[in-house]
């Protein structure tokens, strides 16, 4: 841990000050700006955005297919890489050099900001999708993933509490938190905020037995093209080679006569 | 994660597909018809979906038979798709 001071006296003391604050603040600004976004979208005018967003029934069979490492468990392997990745940027967590870490931010950043879309997106926002928008068993879905997360939550809270008390108590000391930089428990609050936000999607990411957006009929239209496509091939095929046959037998003769 | 399914509750088969097929329909036909997710038709088809009473009686309704004569609890045969 360390804790940067600054020069409060100058002018320049001052400039100083206000240029670190920019370039530190500014990643915590934009994911805290997310969290409020989706805060205000989702909780404060939830059913009025929803109502404008999802007027029309939810397309499922999308034609297109989301990278397999953007569902199911990859995905939630990589939402907590990338979430690692943007704690490690932090600072003082690591105890990397302080530029390095400022230039590392971003990209981890951009990371855990992709991870937390393809997450809430995840088969078509299901985790947050209001009570109108889902027929009986895609409620039964929803619910029991905030059941599920309600549980984590509340076993990781339990458990952190238990631990903490545990250090404290055997080891007899007290947490500094002026050591902690400021930035740092803002970034882990912010990261924390987010992981609750977007907990139901991983819980169903996890569970989720069929990641594969594709359904079955689609599937299966897609293996009807490709048989109807090599049985023209192949018909194609026969066709030029018996034409080439014909033309060599109808030809075969003459051409030796005129050779 | 499917929904409607206790560790102890055991899929009830159904003719679901069958009769979908007969009547010409695709899953998205159907799911419009009863007013579910086509999904969920799917997961009905494979029996990974126990429905609720009411969607039970309006698949029934609308292929003109008992719920019984689409889903089969005593798992005999009869209504075995796969």
């Amino acid at each position: 841990m360390y804790v940067v001071s600054y020069e409060y006296n100058s002018p320049q003391g001052w400039a100083v000050q206000e240029s670190g604050m920019i370039e530190q603040g500014l990643p915590f600004a934009v994911v805290a700006g997310i969290v409020l976004a989706s805060f205000v979208l989702n909780v404060a005018f939830g059913m009025r955005v929803s109502d404008a967003f999802n007027a029309g029934a939810i397309e499922i069979n999308t034609p297109w297919r989301r990278p397999r490492l953007l569902a199911g468990r990859p995905l939630v392997a990589l939402w907590f890489a990338a979430a690692l990745a943007f704690l490690a940027t932090l600072p003082g967590v690591v105890g990397i050099d302080a530029a390095a870490a400022a230039v590392a931010s971003g990209p981890a950043i951009g990371a855990i900001a992709l991870m937390t879309v393809a997450a809430v997106t995840y088969k078509r926002s299901l985790a947050q999708q209001p009570t109108d928008a889902l027929d009986e068993r895609e409620r039964e879905v929803r619910d029991s993933l905030y059941l599920i997360s309600y549980r984590i939550v509340a076993s990781v809270l339990v458990g952190v509490g238990i631990a903490g008390y545990a250090a404290i108590a055997i080891a007899n000391e007290r947490i500094d938190w002026d050591a902690i930089a400021a930035d740092a428990l803002i970034g882990g609050a912010v990261l924390a905020a987010t992981f609750i936000w977007v907990l139901p999607s991983l819980v169903h990411a996890w569970h989720d037995r069929r990641p594969d957006e594709v359904n079955d009929e689609t599937r299966e239209a897609w293996r009807a093209a490709r048989r109807e496509l090599r049985r023209a091939l192949r018909s194609g095929s026969e066709r030029r080679r018996g034409d080439g046959s014909s033309m060599a037998d109808s030809a075969g003769p003459g051409s030796t006569m005129r050779a | 994660m499917t929904g409607r399914k206790p560790a102890d509750e055991a899929p009830i088969p159904n003719r679901i597909a069958e009769l979908r097929q007969k009547a010409g329909m695709s899953r998205v036909e159907l799911a419009e018809r009863v007013g579910v997710n086509p999904q969920t038709i799917g997961y009905l088809e494979r029996g990974e979906y126990n429905p609720s009473l009411a969607l039970a009686f309006r698949l029934a309704d609308l292929f003109g038979l008992p719920v019984e004569g689409i889903f089969d609890r005593t798992g005999s045969g009869e209504g075995e798709t796969r």
